[in-house]
């Protein structure tokens, strides 16, 4: 089952985070409450809380506004996906032949300029 | 562990000395934003709790005095924002596109240039003079109702500034995927297109039904005597009730398939199917003469449903 939380509860799960917070981070799409037509008010999901709580780390070490703050959560959203990507491609490469493999694993040593290793 | 270890400082570091120190573990090694780095991970773990334990200067100089140890302190299972970043229905996966990658072939096309293909763009307009960008595009979520998801439907969401704008939800659609309202999103600058509304949607579960891709599956509770003898039974789907017959010797688990009951995918015709999974329910209250009658009956008809069930 999903898990959902009001805005009450969110606040109590992220200490580090205050109503106007999260305010501002709703007005900056650093996090976008899920909107439920049978539901009275909007409401958050696990993803968002652990999203909240990397948003107040990262505002309060970076010093970032929220604005930044959303920038870097969206550089990181860009990575993540990236790197899913890659990690299917990858997987389905990894299982065809072995020439394709080879070719593979040779160029992303080559970008990044490590010596490939050696046949076995 | 020792947290001015954990950290890198001084037992006699001052408070600001103690973020600083903190500050720069979280930037070279939180593993949102290193992620695959399992050996940073653990710095920033031992860091967070350490600095939880050093920042607050009663706790710190409870710790000092030996009255309190590091290891009350750790934080509880944290759920890291990356458990959650990659998955194929994270909403925050953004809709970058990849309008960069012309030199893929026309196999990758779609994939590489869907998005935002028929749209401007920004740049300089000579013929006319000033700027031109399209708007930007605004993200929402929406959950939907199982039914609207299955079937199509329409309902309302809520813009920042109040007011609501209609939605059609098409048929099919999944969980984790985006409805685009074109030109519904930011404003443009001079003669670029407006931004588009993504709207991200998540099915509310129901208390009857499961989706499988186009496949619905329910659970159908049979009697006893409706598994021993076979009978007809209605079954509701998702376009109404149905009458499905439950064959003689029926068991619990036993899949029937009603073909074309199911949810038709955008862009198709045909339906896919509704799996029927029996489960068959003891009656509320066993009474003498169902018992008698069952143990007269193993006397002569035993069998071992679990033959050859051996780890």
């Amino acid at each position: 089952m999903m898990m959902e939380y009001t805005e009450e509860q969110v606040l109590a799960e992220v200490p580090q985070l205050d109503r106007a917070m999260l305010v501002r981070f709703v007005a900056a799409e650093v996090v976008i409450p899920v909107q439920a037509p049978t539901r009275a008010t909007p409401i958050f999901r696990e993803i968002d809380v652990a999203r909240l709580r990397l948003a107040c780390e990262l505002g309060d070490c970076l010093e970032l506004q929220e604005d930044a703050l959303a920038v870097v959560m969206g550089l990181i959203d860009q990575v993540h996906a990236l790197r899913a990507d890659l990690h299917a491609v990858l997987s389905l490469v990894d299982a065809g032949p072995d020439a394709l493999r080879r070719e593979v694993q040779s160029i992303l040593y080559q970008r990044h300029g490590v010596a490939e290793p050696d046949e076995q | 562990m020792d947290p001015y270890e954990a950290l890198g400082v001084s037992k006699t570091a001052t408070a600001a000395e103690i973020k600083k120190a903190y500050r720069k573990i979280v930037k070279e090694s939180h593993p949102d934003i290193n992620p695959g780095d399992k050996a940073g991970e653990e710095r920033f773990k031992a860091a967070a709790a350490a600095y939880d334990l050093l920042k607050d200067p009663e706790k710190r100089a409870r710790f000092d005095r030996g009255e309190i140890d590091a290891s009350g302190q750790e934080r509880p299972e944290q759920h890291f924002y990356r458990q959650y970043a990659g998955a194929q229905d994270n909403p925050y996966r953004g809709t970058q596109g990849f309008d960069d990658y012309e030199d893929l072939s026309d196999f990758f096309a779609s994939f590489t240039r869907g998005a935002r293909a028929e749209r401007g763009g920004a740049g300089h307009d000579h013929m006319h003079g000033g700027f031109h960008a399209d708007g930007a595009d605004m993200r929402y979520r929406l959950e939907v109702s199982f039914m609207d998801a299955a079937l199509g439907g329409s309902t309302r969401i809520t813009l920042p500034d109040g007011a609501s704008l209609e939605v059609q939800i098409p048929r099919g659609i999944a969980d984790g995927q985006t409805i685009r309202l074109r030109g519904k999103g930011g404003a443009p600058i001079g003669k670029g297109r407006p931004g588009d509304a993504l709207i991200t949607v998540s099915v509310a579960p129901h208390k009857l039904f499961r989706r499988e891709g186009d496949n619905i599956r329910v659970t159908l509770p049979i009697t006893i005597d409706e598994a021993i003898l076979g009978a007809k039974v209605e079954v509701p789907t998702i376009s109404g009730p149905v009458n499905v017959t439950v064959p003689k010797g029926a068991s619990s688990g036993q899949v029937l398939r009603l073909r074309g009951r199911g949810v038709a995918l955008r862009g198709k015709d045909a339906r896919g199917d509704q799996l029927v999974e029996l489960k068959i329910v003891a009656p509320p209250k066993v009474d003498d003469a169902l018992a008698d009658f069952m143990a007269d009956w193993r006397k002569k008809n035993s069998y071992d449903p679990r033959k050859g069930m051996t780890a």
